[in-house]
């Protein structure tokens, strides 16, 4: 019965609720400078009502769930995410809107104390379980962009080029990781079948700080390139990379290094022997 | 089941096809030694493109039939390994270190020819 109340109150008096709502938002933005721009506009608490009413028609007939939530607030929620609305902003309007609502149930229903508090108490658990549902959707979505930010990441962290027949370069740029160093070393070796490659050039020149750590990943890489019957040639290494190599007294065994890319390309491919010559009449 | 060692002129070639165990490989050293000196031979390579994981023993036991056949006078060259394999054995610290590798059969060939030729010189 405390459903019926409530939507009666929200078809008699939808315009009062309407603009007591939109005054009571002016005020606490006026408050709050943080946010200014209101989060819900005229136009949408009218759809938002009219969504609690269907709702609340629902709870009558029984326990709403997610599939009505979804349905009446979805692309609300993902239209408010979208135009880069906190989930707090939401919140805090949806709040304001229960609080009108509150009052003026308060106002109507003094004289008949259990309808007010059947009313109330039904008000309270739509209210829950709507911003429980927007936090679910929130949520979901910043999940969705973390997912998919860190996809891109992972792309752009391991690029592996070829660039001549059975030459490949790996440049190497920003910190290295585990986990990026694992992402490394598979894409690499995935990269070395697929070109039938002979040589690797691992670029170390974007990479910030070399430490024990690093070298070990780098040498992981090294060794199972060569397992797989590849040679590894390791440039770029910058002077400050050079001292804290030695400082740390980190062992590269093996590995042959050249300080930057061109010196690397000319010692793969006279490894090959091949050589880059000039021609007497160039073309173009 | 026994690994099948195929000989090409004064060459051998021993593809790994399945899960090996402990006496498999070392009937497998046994054998590819015997053939060595048998056949004269002067290269040998073992493929390993259809494994998918081998364990220390069996990385150590390729390791040494390396060494004994340099011993007998033969080079050897392991083909076709495959990127999970040799993340794992780097991982398990075994690298194989004076092992020579090649990417795939036809590239392993090439390679020991340059080996038997370096050390005909």
């Amino acid at each position: 019965m405390g459903e019926l109340a409530i939507n009666n109150l929200l078809e008699s008096d939808i315009e009062y609720i309407l603009q007591t709502v939109i005054e009571e938002l002016n005020i606490q933005r006026k408050k709050n400078d943080a946010f200014m721009n209101p989060a819900i506009e005229e136009q949408e608490i009218k759809q938002f009502l009219e969504s609690l009413r269907v709702l609340l028609a629902k709870q009558s007939e029984d326990k709403i769930n997610d599939d009505h939530l979804a349905e009446l607030f979805m692309p609300f929620c993902q239209k408010k995410a979208a135009e880069g609305y906190y989930l707090r902003h939401l919140v805090f309007d949806t709040l304001q809107i229960k609080k009108v609502i509150w009052i003026k149930l308060k106002d109507k229903m003094d004289n008949n104390p259990l309808l007010l508090m059947d009313s109330l108490s039904v008000l309270s658990n739509v209210f829950d379980e709507i911003i429980k549902y927007m936090g679910k959707v929130f949520m979901e979505i910043r999940d969705d962009i973390i997912q998919s930010q860190k996809h891109a990441l992972r792309e752009l962290s391991v690029p592996v080029v070829p660039i001549f027949d059975d030459i490949l370069i790996l440049p190497l740029i920003g910190t290295i990781d585990t986990t990026r160093a694992k992402q490394i070393m598979e894409n690499v070796l995935e990269a070395v079948l697929s070109y039938e490659a002979e040589f690797v050039l691992i670029d170390i020149t974007g990479v910030p700080i070399v430490d024990t750590v690093v070298a070990h990943h780098i040498i992981k890489t090294v060794q199972a390139a060569r397992l797989l019957g590849t040679k590894c040639i390791l440039v770029g290494i910058r002077p400050e990379i050079a001292n804290t190599i030695v400082e740390l007294g980190v062992d590269l065994g093996d590995i042959k290094t050249q300080g930057n890319l061109k010196n690397g390309i000319n010692l793969a491919l006279s490894m090959k022997g091949l050589k880059i010559i000039k021609e007497d009449n160039p073309k173009g | 089941m026994k690994i099948p060692i195929l000989k090409i002129k004064n060459c051998l070639i021993a593809s790994i096809q399945f899960e090996v165990d402990d006496r498999t490989v070392m009937e497998f050293q046994d054998n590819l030694l015997e053939r060595i000196r048998e056949d004269n031979i002067r290269g040998i390579i073992i493929d390993l493109t259809s494994v998918d994981i081998i364990d220390s023993f069996i990385a150590k036991s390729i390791a040494d039939v390396t060494k004994m056949a340099r011993l007998l006078g033969a080079r050897v060259v392991v083909t076709g390994m495959k990127p999970a394999l040799a993340i794992t054995l780097v991982e398990l610290g075994i690298t194989l270190g004076d092992i020579k590798t090649a990417l795939n059969l036809e590239r392993g060939l090439a390679h020991l020819e340059e080996m038997i030729e370096e050390t005909n010189e």
